[in-house]
């Protein structure tokens, strides 16, 4: 008896997952006639400005790059070093930078995510294929927020290190 | 003979490839084709940044140079703040509402 109570409650949470599987399927896929015609009518005008937006973000994304590299090889880790060497205690510092570095590779991947989405996205006749641009669109939307979100958080780490260089640097005047 | 070389060299462009996709390489590479506009903005900003050195004492001035530094580069980066922002590619902003 138990058994079949299983096998029944089994085969029911099956059926829900495959409903609440194949509705997020339609949700993806589920576009209005209205916006399918408002896709083709503005397809050449979106599809040059996307173009666009991909040439400007590689470059946004180079030049930031080598900025946040900058900051912490060039500034983090020497002065990191440096303290080390002196027998100061950097220990909040050194924490910070590791935690940048590991934000840095997130935010290094999240790009290539998002400019393969993007790729994906141009390589697409939104005339002739509207409902898969516009899934592109959404996924290259996503893929865009994680990095952005990324982007947030080196910057939130460039002024925590700030931040914490100062208290270091008012406590360093004060002993002396 | 050359049907080996040519195998081995024709093995060492796809390792090469594979390599230039996978390590993310290509993402970065301005050098492409259509990438013109980018390329010519990446030379217009190129300039060497010595960073603060990792040798010698931690004084009031060492410390006083990495802050201006450091204050220099945070600028830069916190400048734009809205970097990667997601209205670009929203509905207002395509004409799709």
């Amino acid at each position: 008896m138990r058994l079949h109570i299983l096998a029944i409650a089994a085969v029911f949470s099956g059926l829900l997952a495959l409903v609440a599987i194949n509705q997020q399927a339609n949700a993806a896929i589920t576009i209005t006639e209205e916006k399918i015609a408002k896709i083709k009518n503005h397809c050449t005008e979106n599809q040059a400005t996307l173009n666009r937006l991909h040439q400007t973000d590689a470059f946004l994304r180079t030049n930031r790059g080598e900025l946040y590299r900058a900051i912490s090889d060039k500034l983090m880790v020497p002065l990191n070093r440096r303290l080390a060497s002196n027998q100061l205690d950097a220990g909040s510092l050194l924490t910070i930078t590791a935690d940048y570095n590991k934000k840095y590779r997130v935010f290094f991947d999240a790009y290539i995510s998002y400019d393969n989405a993007m790729s994906k996205l141009l390589s697409i006749d939104c005339s002739r294929q509207p409902v898969s641009f516009y899934n592109g669109l959404v996924e290259a939307r996503e893929q865009r927020q994680l990095l952005s979100a990324s982007n947030q958080a080196i910057l939130d780490l460039i002024r925590s290190y700030g931040s914490e260089f100062e208290l270091f640097k008012n406590e360093f005047e004060a002993e002396a | 003979m050359i049907i080996g070389v040519i195998g081995i060299s024709l093995f060492l462009v796809y390792v090469a490839l594979s390599l230039y996709v996978s390590s993310g390489t290509l993402q970065l590479d301005l050098s492409r084709p259509g990438y013109d506009s980018a390329r010519k903005e990446a030379v217009k900003g190129s300039e060497v940044f010595k960073g603060y050195s990792e040798d010698g004492p931690i004084d009031a001035q060492s410390l006083n140079e990495f802050e201006t530094l450091y204050r220099q580069k945070a600028a830069e980066a916190l400048i734009e703040i809205d970097a990667f922002s997601g209205d670009v590619l929203s509905d207002e902003t395509l004409s799709l509402e």
